[in-house]
């Protein structure tokens, strides 16, 4: 029976004021950016581009996002990879460590890491408990940690899109390969890997849009010597209650984010199109 | 039996990925046990290994006034969220996999917005629509704003399940003669409760456990991991590694909980491929 | 279709019937009159609307224009659980949460029927199903049979006129397929409802059916009783789906106006009297299902047969039944499919043998 349309609003009603509060934050954000007062309306965004110190933490937080990616994405190939190729049950284990930590609290996660790598942490312990080193490795409150904390919250994301597509990649093609005589690395090399390319896109664009927008993680574990521009858009707004210069660093980073993240999948599509 | 045999006839993983995947591993199970070792350490410089074992940090973390009131805060915020979100969802869920109608794959995309929005740019945009419109409650800004972030994941999981239930068993209710209404609370309902299940512990993880968000929007007292951070910037003992370590056990017991129901692999797929 | 049969307690009239889903027609004007009591097939590819004719009785795909009558009263508009229907889905429908006994309770519950009446119904449905003793188990923990048994028992306890089934045994395997459609036959036949079965399945619709109604694109191609269809199929279409699957090309005769003969491959036949077309006009094609023709012996000489010569270019063994794959002397294959009958003078034919097609005219139908 055809349903009523009164029917169909009721169901969707609250779920369209939710996209008209989202809508009207976000349209508040990009007004904000343009309130300046006296000033041109693009002051917020003139300052922002005219000043090195606030390039500079664009350009950082590209390339803490980039070698995130990097990490991530290779270390996730390889979870994936050897979890379509384990026994069940250590398949299973694997995901409930990937599982876990995509539900434990992240503040904590992020501490734990502290715990971990820090001066006085287990690994620095370790290694200056057994004579390797004299003094205490810098692991954490510097990019390298930063990178480190983010692949560590990142790792999930990086695994599932390239899991779900190796698994549809029948064996019967990697039999077939070794059949006709190709060893495990010609196989992987111009079998396995260039089916998964979708996989990896899908996992690049997560982890680095996950990357680029991170908070916590570069606040606690950047030590206040690597501001993202998260954290720069976080103490505009509360430090100084620069509302709009703080709107503009996050709509210019999201904007060339996306941009970015666009240029790579018409370049992967060209490719996978290509082949 | 026979997928057995042809793995062990095929050639083995190599050494690389396999020891790229464990390094993985390694990166995302070490923290966690160093957390729960420290918890227990009696020195309150936090420093591995532990010299003995105490409980006096746990006794701290459920003494101190600030902490119980974060976790009564947060556990609040979470559950109020997580039934708003999974009853909109869920809603939302019905209306675009039971119905066909212009711009429906448009919906989908739209209300899937908030999980590929950078955080910050949601926070601080909720800030400054709060600010502009002068909405000072801020336990009611906080769960509006949780309930937009967390809607998506509730919508996932229950569009996944609902996928999974044939619309015929709908349409034999009413041919016996039930209305909408009825056919769902009598039949849709109970078969899709696993879902639902699982949207609000899903809904309630993701509400209890955010930070950024929450960050920009908090006055005065905040949420648990609000608090943590707090705590975390002056104090090195290990109250918060005691905290982590409970919250760890809270997390497993929601994952297994999941795991029971609904299956913990299903829900991998719905959150590793956002879009 | 009389008005008196058309007010009667169990009669489906359709009456230029017009469906469309997302703006596509998919049933173009569809007539048909059921009478009570009687078991009505609606058989066709995938496709070809008869599950959307099916769910339109049911109330469940709306009806653009015409109408359709159930016990002699304009449905419409109504809802489905007032039309007096039972359905039975494809996929069962089963509600998966709720045990065998509140299954079948469900529809009596929403009509108010309780307590003590409700319970003797459904013990009455439970033994008539042969369900007993299952009333506790949940769906998936029945075997496919006894599901089936369930479905039919919750459609079934509500006492509808009409009992519509959208292929119900679409999930099962062979052997047990045949035994629910003796058992449905017989269960229709028992309680005296009209029954409207969709199936895509030939030889599912010609053994249940009083009526088949072969439908192709939203239209009904053929309505008539499993021999009227198998028999004389009315167009090329219900022809094709019930089986005549060799066509030949044929020739005018030498005295060209000789419209009862023609020459097949060079060898004059004999035209049979079944015919789809003007009958007036020569034959430029026949067709012949292979169960029909036959390697010809020495003892089939008669003059009433056919024989074309022919070169054997396969075999394909099938256990009960052989197929021969035989090429003709202008290169038109046809398919001959014999009785495997072990001692049969054919079952050591090899392919290169040459040999002669026998059938009788009349099994043959003249294409014009």
């Amino acid at each position: 029976m055809p349903v009523k349309l009164s029917a169909r609003l009721s169901l969707a009603a609250p779920a369209l004021v939710l996209l008209a509060l989202l809508a009207l934050a976000l349209s508040s954000l990009v007004a904000s950016s343009f309130a300046t007062g006296s000033a041109p309306w693009y002051a917020h965004y003139r300052k922002f581009l005219g000043e090195d110190v606030y390039v500079a933490y664009i350009v950082r937080s590209f390339r803490v996002a980039a070698w995130t990616t990097l990490f991530a994405v290779t270390i996730g190939y390889a979870i994936a990879y050897v979890m379509t190729r384990v026994p069940r049950t250590l398949r299973r284990l694997i995901v409930m460590v990937l599982v876990l930590q995509f539900f434990s609290v992240s503040i904590t996660r992020i501490y734990s890491i502290i715990l971990l790598l820090g001066n006085n942490g287990a690994v620095n312990r370790a290694l200056l408990g057994s004579g390797v080193i004299d003094a205490p490795l810098r692991l954490i409150y510097n990019e390298l940690g930063v990178v480190i904390g983010l692949v560590n919250a990142a790792l999930p994301f990086a695994v599932f899109p390239i899991l779900s597509v190796l698994e549809r990649i029948p064996s019967s093609l990697r039999e077939a390969a070794y059949t006709l005589g190709a060893r495990r690395g010609t196989t992987f090399w111009h079998v396995t890997l260039p089916l998964s390319v979708p996989g990896i896109a899908a996992s690049v664009v997560i982890v680095f849009l996950f990357s680029l927008g991170a908070f916590a993680t570069p606040l606690l574990l950047g030590g206040g010597f690597v501001d993202l521009i998260s954290v720069f858009s976080y103490e505009q707004a509360i430090n100084f209650s620069n509302y709009g210069f703080a709107a503009a660093g996050a709509i210019v980073s999201t904007l060339l984010g996306l941009v970015l993240v666009y240029l790579f999948t018409v370049l992967v599509d060209r490719r996978v199109a290509a082949t | 039996m026979s997928a057995a045999t042809t793995r062990s006839l095929l050639p083995g993983l190599g050494v690389s990925p396999v020891l790229l995947a464990i390094a993985g591993c390694a990166l995302l199970v070490l923290p966690q046990l160093v957390v729960i070792i420290t918890s227990i350490d009696p020195s309150p410089a936090a420093i591995f290994p532990p010299k003995g074992i105490s409980f006096e940090w746990y006794a701290n973390a459920f003494t101190r006034p600030a902490f119980r009131e974060a976790l009564l805060l947060s556990v609040i915020i979470a559950t109020v969220t997580a039934a708003i979100a999974t009853t909109i969802g869920t809603m939302a869920a019905v209306l675009v996999v039971r119905h066909r109608f212009v711009g429906r794959r448009a919906l989908i995309a739209a209300l899937q917005l908030p999980m590929l929005i950078p955080e910050v740019m949601l926070g601080l945009g909720f800030l400054i629509l709060f600010s502009n419109v002068g909405m000072r409650a801020t336990l009611f800004n906080i769960m509006l704003a949780h309930v937009v972030i967390t809607m998506p994941f509730a919508l996932r999981v229950i569009i996944a399940n609902l996928q999974t239930v044939s619309v015929s068993i709908e349409e034999a209710a009413q041919v016996l003669g039930a209305g909408p209404i009825t056919s769902f609370v009598r039949v849709t309902l109970p078969v899709i409760q696993s879902g639902v299940v699982s949207a609000l512990i899903f809904s309630f993880i993701v509400s209890f456990d955010n930070f950024t968000v929450t960050a920009f929007l908090v006055t005065g007292r905040g949420t648990l991991p609000i608090e943590i951070y707090a705590y975390i910037r002056t104090e090195s003992d290990p109250t918060i590694a005691a905290i982590s370590t409970l919250l760890i056990a809270v997390s497993i017991v929601g994952i297994l909980a999941i795991e029971r129901i609904l299956g913990i692999e299903r829900l991998s797929r719905v959150e590793g491929t956002p879009l | 279709m009389t008005p008196a049969a058309s007010g009667a307690r169990g009669a489906v009239t359709l009456d230029s019937v017009v469906i469309s889903y997302a703006a596509e027609r998919v049933v173009h004007g569809v007539s048909l009159a059921v009478a009570p009591g009687e078991f009505v097939c609606l058989l066709g590819p995938s496709g070809c609307g008869k599950t959307t004719t099916l769910r339109a009785i049911a109330g469940l795909a709306p009806v653009e224009s015409g109408t359709i009558a159930i016990d002699g009263v304009v449905a419409n508009t109504m809802p489905p659980h007032l039309r007096g229907i039972g359905m039975v889905f494809q996929d069962l429908a089963l509600f998966p949460h709720m045990t065998v006994y509140r299954n079948i309770a469900f529809g009596l519950t929403l009509r108010g029927v309780d307590g003590a009446a409700a319970q003797k119904q459904i013990r009455d449905m439970l033994a008539l199903l042969r369900l007993d003793g299952l009333e506790n188990r949940l769906p998936r923990q029945l075997s496919g049979g006894q599901q089936q048994r369930v479905a039919l028992a919750r459609s079934l306890v509500v006492n509808p006129s009409v009992l519509l089934l959208d292929e119900p045994f679409a999930a099962l395997d062979r052997k047990l397929r045949e035994e629910m459609r003796r058992e449905i036959r017989q269960l229709q036949r028992q309680l005296g409802i009209t029954a409207v079965f969709v199936t895509h399945d030939q030889e599912e619709a010609l053994t249940m059916a009083d009526r088949v109604v072969v439908m192709n694109k939203g239209v009904i191609e053929q309505v008539g009783t499993p021999s009227e269809v198998y028999e004389a199929p009315a167009n090329r279409f219900v022809m094709g789906f019930v089986g005549f699957s060799n066509v030949l090309r044929t020739d005018a005769p030498a005295a060209g106006n000789d419209i009862d003969h023609c020459l097949i491959a060079g060898t004059l036949c004999q035209l049979g009297t079944r015919s789809i077309g003007t009958r007036s006009d020569r034959a430029t094609e026949v067709a012949i299902r292979p169960e029909r023709a036959w390697i010809a012996g020495v003892a089939d000489d008669a003059d009433a047969i056919n024989r074309v010569p022919g070169t054997v270019r396969g075999v394909a063994y099938e256990g009960a039944m052989l197929t021969f794959d035989i090429v003709l002397a202008d290169g038109q294959q046809v398919l001959v499919r014999e009785q495997n009958a072990g001692r049969s003078k054919h079952s050591s034919r090899m392919a290169g043998e040459c040999v002669e097609i026998a059938w009788y005219p009349d099994d043959a139908v003249r294409l014009h």
